[in-house]
Formats: structure tokens, C-alpha cells, sequence
């Protein structure tokens, strides 16, 4: 059997008038296989060079969160969800207590 | 991009050098050929910088060992010249037409103005040239250290190049009290950082995460009786254990990361 192979042209392409019309509707059909990192956050300290490098061993630092206010869950930047700090088994772990929307 | 040049600011006490340089000169000429030697008295030196240079003025330039030197020759300036080479006593007798006077007139210009050039930019390197010798742009910029040189009395309009600096000696003088460089890193001790407290992170598919409710439990990689990384800026600088502190939560600083992994 013989398979005849011919060559393509490519022909230029222009773009066409815009209609307006998004070519995807939703993105969340494709989400399923993103993966996201969550970090979480405990709190933040503002410092100044001159208290970075006096830092002690042994110093303690306060940070600006209250003992009984929640850790941020970030993704990229962004608090998705909060929580409470918790222990589990010798981990830490966080009991989410209020989680963001999907969208909006 | 943008030409880069230096600046010249010529001080009061360097421009009387000048002025003093070109005033020994012009008085050892003003003897030979000049009358009333007083017509010197109105001699000035002064920055010529950012002087509004006429192209359309004539000017001859002379090139000297150290710079260059443009001298106006206009009508009014010959003329001016003329009266205080030939003096009063002479001119009832006489009168610009001789030839022998034009002469006398001629030379005294062309000695007076080598004398010049010499005195503010060294010895003439070549014969003045009234043409193809357009004013640098450069000259009439602010800080060229161009300097104006003018007698009326004389007929004398001359602009010499910064090239004139290089024959003035640098003027002894106490120098101003620099402050001490300081480094950097204590230069830039009130600058504010941010410490950040994470206790790690976890990678969850985005279903999983969509479906974070209420009451769920996350577990982290940080263990409880393990210190765990402390970041600045996105580095990390020491390890830490979680407490309390004045109703804050709280870190103790254990040590410095630099050989633990993190």
C-alpha cells in the first residue's frame, strides 16, 4: 500500500471582526487540574534594618495578630480563607473558619 | 541618550587670575603700540557661559596649545581699535586712508591678538582663521567655562574656550569638610522591613481547595516541637518557635538558617 504525502501551504491568517463573544464561558470546568500552593499565615512584624541586625538569639518578637485572631490561608498573595491554629497529631494545622467564594 | 559633560564654575578669584594674565600681556603690547596705556583700565574678564554666542558676529579663531580663542572683528571694534593705536596727537595729521597707518593698524591688531591668544590659551599653534571655524555648540552651554574677555577702549571682544583653565593654576584654599562616607547598611538603619511568620505551605488540588468548608483541618508540614522558618522579605533569617507575648501572638528567635534547610 502506497500513502500519498503532499506538503501544506499554510495560508497567512488575519484576524476577523471581534464579535464580542468570549470562546470560553467558564474557566472552572479546566480548574480541576490546577494545582495551588496554600501558605499559612501567622502574622507579620515591622522591623528596621538597625532591629533586624540587633536581633538576638533568645529575642522575642510580638507579631501584629491577636492570640485568639485566626492565621490567613494565602494563595499567590491572597487570603482565600482563615482559621484557627490547631494541633494535629505533632503537626500544626489550621480548622478553616471562613473560606472565600469560588467566584465574584 | 543623554550626553554627559563636565561643568565648569569658574570662581571671583580664579576669573581675576585670568584677568590679571591677560592684563600683564595686553599692558607689555600696550607699551609698543598704544598711546594712552589707561585705555587698559576697562579691561574685564568674566564668565562667558550661556552667552547668547551671534553666529552671525564675525569672529576670527585662534587655535593655542591649550584651547582656542575667537576674537570680534567687526567695523565698530576695528575702528575703536584703530583710535587707540594711532592716539589723538596723530590723527588731525593723518587719517585711516594711508596705507601706512592701515599698516600700522594691521599689525598692531594681529601682535595684540597672538599676545592674547598666548596670555589665556599658550603659544598660537595657527595662523587665525576667520572662516571654517564655527562656534562649538558646546561653548555657549551652561558650565562650558567659556570666558569673556573685554576692553571697549581697546576694540577688544574675545571668547576663550574652558581650554583657558588649563594654564590657571588651582587656587590654594582650605577645602570644605566632607563628611565621612557611611555604609550602606547604616545609612539605610531606619528603613522598615517586614518579618513574616508562615508555618509553611501545602499543594492541593484546586477542587480540594474549592471545597474548603468551615471546620475543615489543614494539616501543615511544621511541627509543633520543631522551630520553624521565619521569612524577611522572602528570605528566610532564623528559626523561630510560636508563643505569646502580651496578648500577640509571638515568636522566640532560635538561630540562623544559614546551614539548616528550611
Amino acid at each position: 500500500m502506497t500513502t500519498i504525502a503532499n506538503e501544506i501551504e499554510l495560508e497567512p491568517l488575519s484576524a476577523e471582526e471581534l464579535t464580542g463573544k468570549p470562546v470560553v464561558a467558564s474557566a472552572l470546568p479546566f480548574m480541576a487540574s490546577v494545582k495551588v500552593r496554600l501558605a499559612v499565615r501567622v502574622g507579620c512584624a515591622q522591623i528596621s534594618v538597625a532591629g533586624l541586625l540587633e536581633l538576638q538569639q533568645g529575642a522575642v518578637l510580638a507579631l501584629d495578630r491577636l492570640v485568639d485572631q485566626p492565621l490567613d490561608v494565602v494563595v499567590d498573595e491572597h487570603v482565600v480563607a482563615r482559621g484557627m491554629l490547631v494541633a494535629v497529631g505533632d503537626h500544626f494545622g489550621v480548622r478553616i473558619t471562613e473560606a472565600a467564594a469560588l467566584t465574584g | 541618550m543623554n550626553e554627559v559633560r563636565p561643568i565648569h564654575l569658574p570662581g571671583a578669584s580664579a576669573l581675576a587670575v585670568v584677568l590679571q594674565r591677560t592684563q600683564a600681556a595686553l599692558a607689555a603690547w600696550a607699551r609698543d603700540w598704544v598711546n594712552d596705556e589707561q585705555r587698559l583700565a576697562s579691561l574685564k574678564a568674566e564668565s562667558a557661559d550661556a552667552e547668547d554666542l551671534q553666529a552671525s558676529q564675525e569672529f576670527e579663531a585662534t587655535q593655542g596649545a591649550r584651547g582656542c580663542v575667537w576674537i570680534r572683528h567687526g567695523a565698530r571694534d576695528r575702528a575703536s581699535f584703530a583710535q587707540a593705536v594711532t592716539g589723538a596727537g596723530l590723527m588731525p595729521r593723518a587719517t585711516f586712508a594711508d596705507e601706512w597707518i592701515a599698516d600700522l593698524v594691521d599689525q598692531a591688531w594681529k601682535v595684540r591678538n597672538r599676545v592674547l591668544c598666548e596670555a589665556l590659551v599658550g603659544a598660537v599653534q595657527s595662523a587665525p582663521s576667520s572662516q571654517g571655524r564655527p562656534w562649538p555648540a558646546h561653548l555657549s552651554n551652561v558650565g562650558s567655562g567659556a570666558v569673556r574677555i573685554s576692553c571697549e577702549s581697546l576694540g577688544l571682544l574675545a571668547i576663550a574656550d574652558a581650554g583657558v583653565w588649563s594654564l590657571v593654576p588651582p587656587i590654594e584654599r582650605k577645602d570644605a569638610r566632607m563628611p565621612a562616607l557611611v555604609p550602606l547598611e547604616r545609612a539605610a538603619r531606619r528603613a522598615s522591613l517586614q518579618l513574616e511568620v508562615a508555618l509553611g505551605s501545602v499543594e492541593l488540588d484546586l477542587p480540594k481547595v474549592m471545597d474548603l468548608r468551615r471546620g475543615d483541618v489543614l494539616r501543615l508540614p511544621a511541627r509543633i516541637d520543631q522551630p520553624f522558618a521565619v521569612t524577611c522579605e522572602g528570605k528566610p533569617i532564623a528559626r523561630a518557635m510560636l508563643g505569646e507575648a502580651g496578648g500577640h501572638k509571638a515568636i522566640r528567635l532560635n538561630a540562623k538558617t544559614t546551614t539548616e534547610r528550611t
